[in-house]
């Protein structure tokens, strides 16, 4: 049963065994597995719950249903631009379905560095086979690859970079390229069209545009859950509100709105990591304009991905998230992808204004590039500011190293595959024809706060993962540190970013916490 | 925005206020003289936010050579709209924004308010404001950049001139958002 917002006319009351709070990858698997395992199940989602049939493939329309703050949102400073889901089934809508196993490297290092157990290569393996099988996760094949696609494959084998066809989660794609507003045909296996039916089938109930407020507490235990519906035209309070009263409470309200939620609650001063050691891969985008027609808009985002300079190399040790460095960074530390964006997103992320801007954007068919999501090192933070949530995102440091590399691998395979100009898209409209001038380009590129266009898409660590509340929020088995009943299931629970899109580390993790929630409402 | 960006505003708009009260100017220039044209209603944005807003299209996507210009388009309210459906945190700020352009120029060689100057004088403003080294003005500056953008390229009457062949999907399907500010800005006698 799904029930939405303007359903609801007066206060309602739930007991149930589980209530969780954000229907994306971590809460909609986590439902769906403990609802097939007889737990009556209570889902609460702030968004609106849109089918196939709302996704119309307009930006500004799908911007509106589907993205949290409408596309608008920015780190205090204004130098990311925040991505995230606002929905039933969250990020997954509009992700670009790129679907990876965390690499066992990096597990390994949350185990080793981190202190992490029970998150294992061996232990994660059965979850990720189940998950690949549920959203037919199979590498991208030859009829998915664009022209932009094709030309990064190309340009990274011609600089002897390795190279590789992105795993994605489809069925039957039609090519539209607009995985960003939403699939119109249920291709893109978000958890709208695979955990969420399937735990609506075992009869989970899913309430939509419902703000999760309070919950409220009986000593070491959370007691219920007060959320109020919201009207979905303003986004603001409607009156009524829903009470659950559960044995469990499970936050799933993604990279943000967890750590958000939870420092609402007050927990700050038991937990003081809480909000801390946030990372997002920030993005940056480097255009470019080819003498062919690219048409980066259609077909899916991202076919074949650099994967040459996921790890950063270091002379020494490699750097850890939010260690100090001990060693001179050398290159690298990021994923590498072909770029797509819709004509408005584009627009606003090409540099200049007026005249000249709209001569760039004449050349649309010929316009295209890349992007680089780069693994964080130096951490932010979330706070809450007078009732708003505010964002602090560095940089500079580890960072800011990592984006002028990213910056210029960007350029040298652009150019490398005939792009007659490179654009950085900064304020100061940086471009360059020739590969000698990539250095000096570089170099004077500012990355003082809003100089870049940088998006946000993969937020987590607010809420990590630990043996103690000292260095974390919640334990091994993602229960809050100081609660018996509260847990967390989503990316804020990793210690550090898994240096790959994290929709499958979400996913494998979520069921690690649903056989902890499991064992305790058996 | 930054608890330092707010800081920073008052500074700028006190200093702003400092230099036209020296130029004999006047605190009426602050706050008269911003008219609405037909169809336009104010929903989201204050009349003058507003006012501003229409030059600020004006000066980025002013049309000509095949495109459809931003205020042809009706964009400014458009871009009330947005302002108007945002949460209260974005929407202050965008209203702030709008606040800083209109009396900024001052501070960048141009006397008189943003909405007063040529369409290619606030070009300039605006450009300038990009690359200042004064982290504000590049903050509200790509802000109100890539508002306006989004809206004019997201839109089809737009994509014509850029050879974009649009979405698969023939109708559009607004959000519950476009059709309560329609029907706010209709009950308003405006044209949406």
């Amino acid at each position: 049963m799904i029930r939405q917002g303007h359903e609801l006319d007066r206060d309602q009351r739930e007991s149930v065994d589980v209530c969780v709070v954000g229907s994306g990858c971590g809460g909609a698997s986590l439902a769906a597995v403990l609802a097939e395992q007889g737990r009556s199940v209570v889902l609460v989602e702030q968004g609106g719950y849109y089918t196939k049939d709302d996704f119309d493939q307009r930006e500004l329309n799908m911007l509106a249903k589907i993205d949290g703050g409408r596309g608008l949102h920015a780190s205090d400073d204004v130098s990311v631009s925040l991505t995230y889901g606002n929905n039933v089934g969250g990020a997954s809508v509009h992700y670009w379905a790129d679907s990876y196993r965390t690499p066992p490297d990096r597990l390994l290092e949350w185990r080793d560095v981190f202190g992490i157990l029970g998150h294992s290569e061996e232990a994660l393996a059965p979850h990720f086979a189940e998950i690949e099988r549920d959203l037919n996760v199979h590498p991208a094949t030859d009829e998915y690859a664009n022209r932009m696609n094709l030309l990064v494959e190309r340009g990274a084998r011609q600089l002897g970079w390795h190279v590789a066809r992105v795993p994605q989660a489809r069925k039957a794609c039609r090519g539209s390229g607009h995985c960003m507003q939403g699939c119109s045909y249920d291709a893109k296996q978000s958890q709208l069209v695979t955990y969420i039916p399937r735990a609506v089938a075992a009869g989970a109930r899913l309430y939509s545009d419902l703000r999760a407020e309070r919950l409220e507490w009986s000593g070491r235990k959370a007691s219920a859950l007060v959320g109020r519906v919201l009207d979905r035209a303003t986004g603001r309070p409607r009156g009524p509100t829903l009470r659950v009263e559960a044995r469990v409470f499970v936050i799933a309200a993604g990279g943000y709105g967890t750590p958000d939620f939870l420092l609402r609650q007050g927990l700050k001063a038991q937990l003081p990591e809480l909000g801390e050691h946030l990372f997002v891969n920030p993005c940056p985008m480097v255009h470019a304009i080819f003498e062919e027609d690219v048409i980066q808009w259609r077909n899916i985002p991202a076919a074949w991905g650099v994967e040459e300079f996921r790890l950063a190399r270091y002379h020494g040790p490699r750097r850890v998230f939010g260690r100090p460095s001990q060693s001179r960074y050398l290159e690298g530390g990021y994923l590498f992808m072909p770029n797509q964006l819709q004509p408005g997103l584009l627009g606003a992320v090409l540099p200049g204004i007026g005249r000249a801007h709209a001569e760039l954007m004449r050349q649309l068919p010929k316009l295209g590039g890349t992007i680089c999501w780069i693994d964080d090192v130096e951490p932010g933070r979330i706070r809450i500011d007078g009732g708003r949530r505010r964002i602090e995102m560095p940089l500079t440091g580890g960072n800011g190293q990592r984006l002028r590399d990213a910056w210029k691998k960007q350029a040298q395979l652009l150019l490398a595959v005939g792009a007659k100009q490179v654009l950085f898209g900064d304020a100061q409209d940086t471009r360059i024809e020739r590969a000698e001038q990539i250095e000096a380009a570089v170099r004077q590129l500012s990355i003082r706060p809003a100089r870049n266009v940088l998006g946000a898409p993969h937020p987590g660590g607010g809420a990590r993962m630990g043996a103690s509340p000292r260095d974390s929020v919640v334990d091994h088995e993602h229960r809050v540190h100081g609660f018996d009943n509260l847990f967390v299931a989503d990316p804020s629970v990793f210690p550090s970013p898994p240096s790959v899109d994290p929709s499958l580390t979400i996913l494998a993790f979520s069921r690690v916490a649903a056989a902890a929630v499991a064992a305790r409402t058996s | 925005m930054s608890d330092l960006g707010r800081r920073q505003l008052i500074q700028v708009g006190v200093g702003g206020a400092m230099v036209l009260a020296l130029g004999g100017l006047g605190l009426r220039w602050l706050g008269s003289g911003y008219l609405l044209r037909a169809g336009e209603v104010a929903v989201g944005l204050s009349v003058k936010q507003l006012c501003v807003a229409r030059a600020l299209v004006e000066a980025l996507v002013p049309g000509g050579d095949g495109f459809p210009g931003g205020a042809e388009l009706g964009l400014v309210q458009r871009i009330d709209e947005e302002v108007w459906a945002a949460d209260e945190g974005m929407a202050s700020d965008l209203r702030s924004a709008l606040e800083l352009l209109e009396h900024v120029p001052p501070l960048l060689g141009h006397m008189g308010r943003y909405s007063a100057l040529s369409v290619a004088a606030r070009g300039e403003v605006f450009e300038r404001m990009l690359r200042s080294r004064r982290d504000l003005f590049v903050q509200v500056a790509i802000g109100l950049k890539q508002l306006v953008q989004i809206c004019y390229y997201a839109d089809a009457r737009v994509w014509p001139a850029i050879g974009y062949d649009g979405p698969w999907i023939k109708e559009a399907k607004p959000p519950a958002s476009a059709l309560a500010y329609q029907k706010l800005v209709g009950e308003r006698g405006g044209r949406g």
